[in-house]
């Protein structure tokens, strides 16, 4: 089950975060977060609904904005500069619960869009990438369809083809399979944990527990805006150190 | 519904099954189905005996060309014909492209062209026994022409520059005297009204509607106030205002009176476009501009690319609503003096040679502007159709 441990320590730092504060209006959605993930590192975050999770992972590519603290992504501060944003959104994928799409364009199409507009890749150079993907996660005969006319399962198993065909360093994943029919969750997490394989780095919100112990190199876990614990999957699931995450195990493991 | 389609009955009995299931299902449906039919019968009786026994048609072919062209000099008539076959072959172009690959079957199309065509046929002779098919085989050369190798895309500019081409064929001097915008009228001046209109007031919309939802106050502010006043103001108020007022603006007082209503009619038919498609914009989940700008796309292309694409796609019906309610409201330029269909018809009506024939006068017309609009509702249902991803 547990995979073979990886030396990390030498690794550059991926996502660097200090202090990280963010407030929608008088509401505290993240105090004080501070956390490190290096490159090639898998992590998945955990904790109960409305702990922040979501608001965290947002911060990272900007989708939400923090107001005091640090972010620095692969070196590049997240600040108000457009230019820094633009280049850290270039490096960083993310794949959301509810996939998406772009319901007017063709699978091929949402896939290539991105490197067509923001890289300028030629079509043809793009829809290879996009096919090449598409291979990868296992729907290459879906190619020209319209990602209405596709199961829930294979949508999201396009929105990390769209996402990985900008070649991220890193990539975010909020929840991809929360929206899922139990039968459909497996394939969308077989995918995954390819990538987590591959090198790549990931920060991944999600409570699949066997996704987390066979893969993650760490769960953090949240609550009420806080990072209440670190540790490796097999310490956290069988030895989680604080009460809350003593409690929100117990509820999840519904015992 | 589909048991009726599987079962190997012939076509009467289908027919019977058809009705059963759909005009006599239960007693109150019985009853409604057998008063409506009452009530058509006697409609279609009553405008039948009118039509076959009193009403003098031979008002209609004495005016025809009045109808369709108002008071544009005969002699010049060259101009419009010219401009119906370049039309002609465009439509042929358009109707050809959009059916790749399909059977031939967009009748309403076609319809509205030839009704167009045959419009001018005012007395059988020379040049329109000659111009007539020539104008139906440009429909049908473009047709094959269009299917075999354009893009829509292509023919939409086409369009443009076949609007452009009729502007200047049909007015600009090349010798022999032109033809002043004060002598269009009838259907031609209707249609270039609409025409203006809906094609004006669409990047204007589009543009009012952005700017409304913009982050920035004073866009928001002032594409807000413009919306709604001009909502606020009925159309015929509108022209008036359109011709006392553009002078102004744009200085000078010799300002085309038509140049002037269609800058009423644009910015009028605008306003409400903005608004529908506003609706579409906030109708967009927020998931999709998310997921573009996590992607690396700018501003701008999420908003060209994802925003606008989709909010327009969900708001075609309102929009074409829009279009043919501009059509028919291109009727009230009567206001400023304008010669269009409906003031045109008034005034054959008013002639003393014609007296008591309103009756056909306006039934006439208002076949017109029904085929017209039916043409454009239904070209709106094949667009829906075609749009669908979600099949
Ligand atoms: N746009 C917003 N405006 C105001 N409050 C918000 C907004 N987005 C999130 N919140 C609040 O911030 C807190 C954290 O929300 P967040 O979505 O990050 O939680 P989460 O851990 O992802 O929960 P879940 O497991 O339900 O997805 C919640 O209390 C939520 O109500
Ligand atoms: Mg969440």
């Amino acid at each position: 089950m547990t995979q073979p441990l990886k030396d990390l320590s030498a690794a550059p730092v991926a996502i660097q975060a200090d202090h990280v504060n963010k407030y929608y209006g008088s509401f505290q959605a993240l105090k004080d977060v501070s956390m490190q993930v290096k490159q090639g590192e898998v992590v998945v975050v955990i904790g109960p609904s409305g702990s922040g999770k979501s608001t965290f992972i947002r911060c990272i590519n900007r989708l939400e904005e923090h107001q005091t603290g640090r972010i620095v992504v692969g070196g590049v501060e997240l600040t108000n500069d457009v230019r820094n944003i633009d280049a850290i959104r270039k490096d960083v994928g993310m794949v959301f619960q509810s996939f998406n799409l772009f319901p007017h364009l063709t699978v091929l199409q949402n896939i290539t869009i991105a490197p067509m507009r923001v890289k300028k890749l030629e079509k043809a150079a793009a829809e290879k990438v996009g096919m090449d993907l598409l291979e990868r996660v296992g729907i290459p005969e879906q190619a020209s369809k319209f990602p209405g006319q596709l199961s829930g399962g294979q949508q999201q198993r396009v929105a990390i083809a769209r996402a990985l065909a900008m070649q991220p360093k890193i990539m975010l994943f909020d929840e991809p399979t929360s929206a899922l029919d139990p039968e459909m969750i497996k394939e969308v997490l077989d995918v995954m944990k390819e990538l987590a394989t591959s090198g790549i780095t990931m920060m991944c919100v999600t409570h699949e527990m066997g996704f987390a112990r066979e893969v993650a190199d760490r769960i953090i876990f949240f609550d009420k805006g806080q990072v209440i614990e670190e540790a490796t999957p097999d310490d956290f699931y069988n030895n989680p150190k604080t009460d809350r995450a003593k409690l929100f195990l117990s509820q999840i493991l519904g015992h | 519904m589909q048991k009726t389609l599987e079962t190997p009955t012939p076509r009467a009995s289908r027919f019977q099954l058809w009705a059963q299931e759909n005009l006599f299902s239960t007693p109150l449906n019985s009853v409604l189905t057998a008063l409506s039919s009452l009530l058509i019968l006697w409609v279609v009786y009553s405008l039948s005996v009118w039509a076959f026994t009193q009403a003098r048609w031979a008002v209609i072919p004495a005016n025809f060309r009045l109808l369709m062209i108002g008071p544009f000099p005969i002699e010049q008539i060259w101009r419009v014909w010219t401009v119906l076959i370049v039309v002609s072959l465009t439509a042929g172009l358009h109707w050809g492209s959009a059916a790749k690959g399909q059977p031939l079957v967009r009748w309403p199309f076609i319809t509205a062209t030839l009704i167009a065509l045959f419009a001018l046929v005012t007395q059988w002779g020379f040049p329109l026994s000659i111009l007539v098919p020539t104008a139906v085989l440009a429909v049908f050369a473009g047709f094959f022409f269009g299917r075999a190798a354009l893009s829509p895309r292509a023919v939409n500019f086409t369009w443009l520059g076949v609007f452009a081409f009729a502007m200047i064929v049909l007015s600009v001097d090349f010798g022999q005297g032109g033809v002043q915008t004060r002598d269009w009228g009838g259907l031609l001046l209707t249609m270039i009204l609409a025409v203006v209109g809906i094609v004006a007031s669409f990047p204007l919309g589009v543009a009012l509607a952005i700017g409304r939802t913009s982050q920035y106050p004073i866009i928001s502010a002032i594409c807000t106030v413009f919306i709604e006043v001009v909502r606020g103001t009925p159309l015929v108020v509108v022209f008036f205002i359109a011709q006392l007022f553009v002078p102004l603006l744009l200085g000078g007082s010799n300002i085309d009176a038509l140049f002037r209503a269609m800058i009423g009619i644009t910015v009028f038919s605008a306003a409400y476009l903005a608004e529908n498609v506003r609706g579409g914009l906030q109708s967009l989940p927020s998931g999709q501009i998310e997921a573009a700008r996590a992607l690396g796309l700018t501003g701008t292309q999420t908003l060209l690319l994802i925003v606008l694409p989709q909010a327009l796609k969900a708001v075609v019906p309102a929009l074409v609503g829009q279009g043919i309610a501009l059509f028919k409201d291109t009727s009230l330029v009567y206001i400023i003096g304008l010669k269009e269909l409906t003031t045109i018809t008034n005034s054959i009506r008013n002639n003393p040679n014609f007296i008591g024939t309103e009756k056909e006068l306006f039934f006439t017309i208002s076949v017109i502007y029904f085929i017209f609009s039916y043409a454009m509702s239904s070209g709106a249902r094949n667009l829906e159709k075609r749009l669908n991803t979600n099949r």
